[in-house]
């Protein structure tokens, strides 16, 4: 089981695109730093992946959260962290 | 402690330091007897081109230092098919020895690993 960060838009990068690509049905992602501009994306609509969202990066860049992605702070993202086997940055 | 690491190579050589940067950490680790895996996806296939003549933009060659790999016992070099065929890159045109996997298979290789970086 891995968590996956993105880190960057996937308007401008494809790094969503490939996490997306090999990523397992029981994976989760988080989006944080750029990558919560994927809360605009219509890739974020169709996964099936439990997602998360950071929530300073988001109201940072004045976004608004969705109902299917949740939004978490800092200690939840250490919680989240510690919960999987791996860990992987995607930026 | 020996460990299992999987290093993700997503990026083209030249570019960015990224590529090189992986492969300055696998032979470090290696060095220390860790148990090293790569996997190619991605622009990170592009690593592996034979034909790569970066002396000409003043860098190193990236497929040129891999040829080390087999003297650290790194033989387990994955490619990802689709990613490929996305590229339109022949299996004869790579300069290394590569297993072949599926992008369905990548969360296997995964999880068979005690660490993933990813560069």
């Amino acid at each position: 089981m891995t968590l996956h960060l993105i880190q960057r838009s996937p308007f401008t990068n494809t790094v969503l695109k490939d996490c997306l690509n090999i990523a397992d049905p029981q994976d989760s992602i988080l989006l944080m730093e750029d990558g919560v501009y994927g809360l605009q994306h219509p890739l974020m609509q169709q996964t099936q992946l439990t997602a998360y969202a950071l929530q300073e990066d988001i109201s940072a860049r004045g976004l608004k959260s969705k109902n299917s992605i949740k939004e978490i702070d800092y200690c939840e993202f250490v919680n989240l962290c510690s919960q999987h086997k791996h860990v992987i940055s995607w930026y | 402690m020996t460990k299992k690491i999987l290093i993700i190579n997503r990026s083209a050589p030249y570019g960015s330091s990224l590529a090189r940067e992986g492969l300055d950490y696998v032979l470090t680790s290696a060095a220390y007897d860790q148990d090293i895996c790569l996997l190619f996806s991605g622009d990170g296939l592009f690593q592996l081109l034979k034909d790569q003549q970066p002396k000409q933009i003043n860098l190193k060659s990236q497929i040129g230092a891999m040829e080390i790999l087999p003297l650290y016992d790194i033989e387990d070099l994955f490619v990802v098919e689709e990613d490929l065929l996305e590229r339109n890159i022949k299996p004869e045109s790579l300069g290394m020895e590569v297993k072949t996997i599926k992008r369905s298979e990548v969360s296997q290789l995964i999880n068979s690993h005690d660490k993933v970086l990813s560069f």
